[in-house]
């Protein structure tokens, strides 16, 4: 288990955050707080402001107001430079996988390395070498390998990441995210695009990798069954406000249920 | 039961208007550009003198194996201008397109100015006719294929600049994006993912610029850029019509052959 950082203790805290697109109020007064090694899901219907949530705390959209602290920083004030090297540590699952396509699995897995090479060299560009398989370090392809195993799929290292199903994408788009040994995965309906099947074998290979290396989870879904059976605490949003927040072994599907009525 | 939707009212008075301006700009161009049936009909002597001086083309009695190699070397040059051009024309075109297309590297308020004026240039680039560029470039490093290989490189700069950034602009960034997510630099974002992703169209659209500098350095020699234009310019000059058809025919061979390689290379790169 990895040890945390004595100082804090949340690894996500989220306070009052809103978010407006012109009149449009996506997000209202949220306040949310992620402890480390725990999995959230997050549920609410359609526009209930769950994808501007997850790009709020990655700062890929700008909150209206609030305060984000990741890692006990505050997201909001960091600079360019500091803010790609909190972005090395949290890993990004997206529910349609964002594989380059043309690319081997192994390139793709190998670029969830880049940040970490542009963090640990002050030399511009010394992440170059990982932009294809066919050129990256030894240690980072045996390193990719590793990834791809826990995920199974290592024999699908040079294949065409087009030539893949939509479920062993998905795959490949976690070994991406542990290929940046990451504290915190955020995950955007990542089942939502696939069948039941193929849904359940990924929820489970993922929800498994993060419990072993205890990486907290944040994840976005529609199904309640996969938010009861996956994560240790339930978040609905309801037209961008927290209509509940409750530990899963307190609440039933008829009580997420009732979230979407 | 449901009547089926009706057709759109035709605007008829739009295409009449329409039709009208066709057929005013079509005679205003057609006088303007002293288009004459008398001097078409009137035309098959000095056609017919043409021909008997022109064939046959090669004769040995007029035409010296020395002769055609002199023209072979003259074709050489220009298949090599053509492609040194090239070569420089996409590593530079390549390069402005980096900075010209939208949303990728200058995209933000700061950058945007950088983003305009590269897209300025290619703009300047390619509504510059080559054969201009070609004089220019006469006038700058004197006679000789290196002014040709300058005008065409700065020739595909334009072409290559624009397509390319057309090409890059088209690809689905959210790879992009993610790798951006997960601490990637801009620069890395678009070269581990923007820039694979369009590499199909990125060579096809090379080898398209290939084949028109091979047609465009024929014809710069005729203002001194060197290549086999310089050599069919003077044989005309000296109504040698039989050996200026030896350099028609063998220029017909050089880009009918071009065109096949690169359409079979072209086909071969979209299919993979």
């Amino acid at each position: 288990m990895r040890p945390v950082k004595w100082f804090y203790v949340s690894i996500i805290n989220i306070n009052n955050l809103s978010k407006s697109y012109g009149s449009n109020v996506v997000l209202s007064g949220v306040d949310l707080k992620v402890d480390s090694g725990d999995a959230v899901s997050i549920i609410g219907s359609n526009g209930a402001g769950k994808s501007t949530l997850i790009k709020c705390a990655l700062l890929l959209t700008k909150p209206s107001s609030g305060t984000i602290e990741v890692f006990g920083q505050n997201i909001l004030n960091l600079s360019h430079s500091a803010l790609r090297k909190t972005r090395t540590e949290i890993g990004v699952v997206f529910q349609k996988h964002n594989l380059v396509p043309r690319l081997s699995v192994l390139s793709n897995v190998i670029h969830g390395s880049i940040g970490a090479a542009n963090n640990s060299s002050l030399i511009p560009f010394s992440a170059m070498r990982s932009w294809i398989h066919a050129t990256a370090p030894e240690s980072v392809r045996r390193q990719a390998m590793d990834c791809l195993k826990r995920v199974k799929l290592e024999d699908f290292a040079l294949k065409r990441a087009d030539s893949l199903s939509g479920g062993q994408s998905q795959r490949v788009a976690i070994a991406r995210a542990l290929m940046q040994k990451p504290k915190l995965i955020f995950a955007d309906e990542p089942a939502a695009s696939l069948d039941p099947i193929s849904g359940k074998a990924v929820m489970d290979i993922f929800f498994d990798l993060c419990k072993q290396e205890n990486i907290t989870l944040v994840f976005t879904s529609h199904n309640v069954e996969q938010a009861l059976q996956y994560a240790d605490r339930v978040v609905a949003l309801k037209q961008g406000k927290v209509s509940l927040c409750d530990l899963t072994n307190k609440l039933n599907s008829e009580d997420l249920l009732s979230e979407y009525a | 039961m449901h009547s089926s939707p009706k057709r759109l009212p035709p605007k008829i008075h739009l295409v009449l208007s329409g039709l009208a301006a066709f057929i005013i700009f079509s005679i205003w161009s057609f006088i303007g550009s002293g288009f004459s049936f008398e001097k078409l009909f009137s035309s098959p002597e000095y056609l017919m003198d043409f021909l008997r001086r022109a064939f046959p083309p090669f004769d040995e009695h007029r035409i010296t194996w020395d002769a055609f190699l002199r023209y072979l070397d003259a074709l050489l040059e220009t298949v090599q201008m053509a492609f040194a051009g090239t070569i420089l024309g996409i590593i530079f075109g390549f390069a402005l397109s980096l900075m010209a297309s939208k949303n990728l590297l200058f995209s933000s308020s700061l950058t945007k100015p950088l983003q305009v004026f590269a897209k300025a240039l290619i703009a300047f680039f390619r509504t510059v006719p080559d054969l201009v560029w070609a004089i220019v470039f006469v006038v700058v490093v004197g006679l000789g294929a290196f002014a040709g290989t300058l005008a065409i490189m700065v020739d595909t700069i334009g072409f290559c600049g624009r397509f390319f950034a057309e090409e890059m602009e088209e690809v689905d960034k959210s790879p992009a994006e993610a790798l951006e997510c997960c601490g990637a630099t801009k620069v890395d974002a678009v070269f581990a993912s923007v820039i694979p992703a369009a590499m199909p169209g990125l060579i096809a659209t090379s080898l398209f610029a290939f084949e028109k500098a091979v047609r465009s350095s024929v014809i710069l020699g005729i203002v001194g850029a060197g290549g086999i234009g310089l050599q069919l310019q003077s044989l005309f000059n000296f109504f040698s019509y039989d050996r200026a058809m030896v350099i028609i025919g063998m220029i017909f061979v050089l880009v009918i052959g071009i065109e096949r390689l690169s359409n079979y290379a072209r086909s071969q790169i979209m299919n993979n």
